[in-house]
């Protein structure tokens, strides 16, 4: 039988590029199926979405990223599939990776397979400020876990039935993205890492600001420490 | 204390009492939720009818001035007030979050029967 793939969009006010990151998705993901998570946007993405026809979740009230992902691992897991990748909604993701993912996750009977940046360090780089703490956050990870992921940030997973189990149960609220692969790892899912290129975002602003990457840098620490405490219990 | 202020405060810890009660009463507070602060209205008019007992006890704590213990015993009576608000403030978001995605889901749901019974409306039409 095959497998049923599921590609999860989360959006938050992205109208300037939604169409073209699902069309593209469209055209370049062959077999699999995707589902946009409207995040009660306060611009049109639902009008856009709706005119499209798009496969398409609203969520009557602002959830913030983690909460939107969790509603698209809860709607892969209710149907029945068996695999789901996020790909941001704001055209960072390249979705040409997601088969060579899929493949990869299958063959090496993973858990989760990480897009990252900086294995082959090509195409959008991030700020050098960021890039240092996405280094930080990758040494504290392999510290407390002994897994090497060079990209603890990346929004670009995959992961198989038994990670979108865990994660329709259990995911962070904000800035979820280390916090999660830390929860994985403890619970001894294999994780690995394929490189790929992204690109710089079509639109949209990070949800990482200035302001608040001070408190971003405490939160994340702080929810990998607290992962690794719980060693995988809940 | 002077007789005049301890007479006030009574009163107001009365009034106050009242409003609490009457809170609960018409379901704008939780009984459980209301109860610490019962408590607190209740020593407060304990501590203004017996002032001897204010001055016993920080004379026994080994605190120079009544007003300071006072004053410190409602701020540790505070802060767990704050922090199982903060606790109650989590569970309720938590369960806030799980509930708006099953709506979100409910709605897909409900969406994709419906389209389901058009499209077959359309075909018996045919």
């Amino acid at each position: 039988m095959k497998k049923k793939r599921l590609i999860i969009i989360p959006a938050y006010n992205e109208s300037a590029c939604i169409e073209r990151t699902v069309r593209d998705i469209m055209e370049h993901a062959e077999g699999f199926d995707y589902v946009v998570i409207n995040d009660c946007s306060t611009d049109d993405t639902r009008e856009i979405c709706e005119r499209n026809h798009f496969n398409l979740i609203n969520l009557p009230v602002n959830l913030g990223i983690g909460g939107a992902v969790q509603t698209g691992y809860l709607y892969g897991y209710r149907n029945g599939y068996d695999m789901a990748v996020q790909v941001d909604g704001d055209g960072q993701h390249d979705p040409s990776f997601l088969c060579t993912m899929a493949e990869y996750l299958e063959k090496e009977k993973l858990d989760m397979v990480i897009g990252s940046r900086f294995i082959e360090k090509k195409g959008f780089q991030s700020s050098s400020l960021r890039r240092f703490g996405i280094r930080y956050f990758s040494i504290l990870i392999r510290l407390l876990t002994g897994t090497r992921i060079t990209d603890p940030t990346s929004g670009l997973r995959m992961v198989n039935r038994r990670v979108m189990k865990e994660f329709a149960h259990n995911y962070p609220k904000d800035y979820p993205e280390p916090e999660s692969v830390v929860a994985i790892l403890c619970r001894n899912c294999k994780v690995r890492e394929i490189p790929v290129v992204m690109r710089e975002r079509m639109g949209g602003v990070s949800s990482i600001s200035m302001k608040k990457s001070v408190y971003y840098m405490i939160k994340v620490t702080l929810a990998i420490l607290f992962e690794k405490i719980r060693g995988g219990k809940r | 204390m002077n007789i005049r202020i301890q007479i006030l405060i009574v009163i107001v810890a009365f009034l106050i009492m009242l409003y609490i009660i009457n809170k609960v009463r018409k379901k704008g507070i939780e009984l459980r939720y209301s109860l610490l602060w019962l408590l607190l209205d209740a020593g407060i008019i304990v501590f203004a009818c017996f002032p001897q007992i204010t001055s016993g006890l920080s004379h026994v704590l080994g605190i120079k001035q009544p007003t300071n213990m006072l004053f410190f015993a409602g701020f540790c009576f505070l802060l767990p007030i704050s922090f199982s608000l903060s606790v109650s403030l989590s569970r309720l978001s938590d369960k806030a979050k799980r509930m708006s995605q099953e709506i979100a889901l409910l709605n897909k749901e409900i969406e994709r029967i419906s389209n389901e019974r058009k499209d077959e409306d359309v075909r018996e039409d045919c």
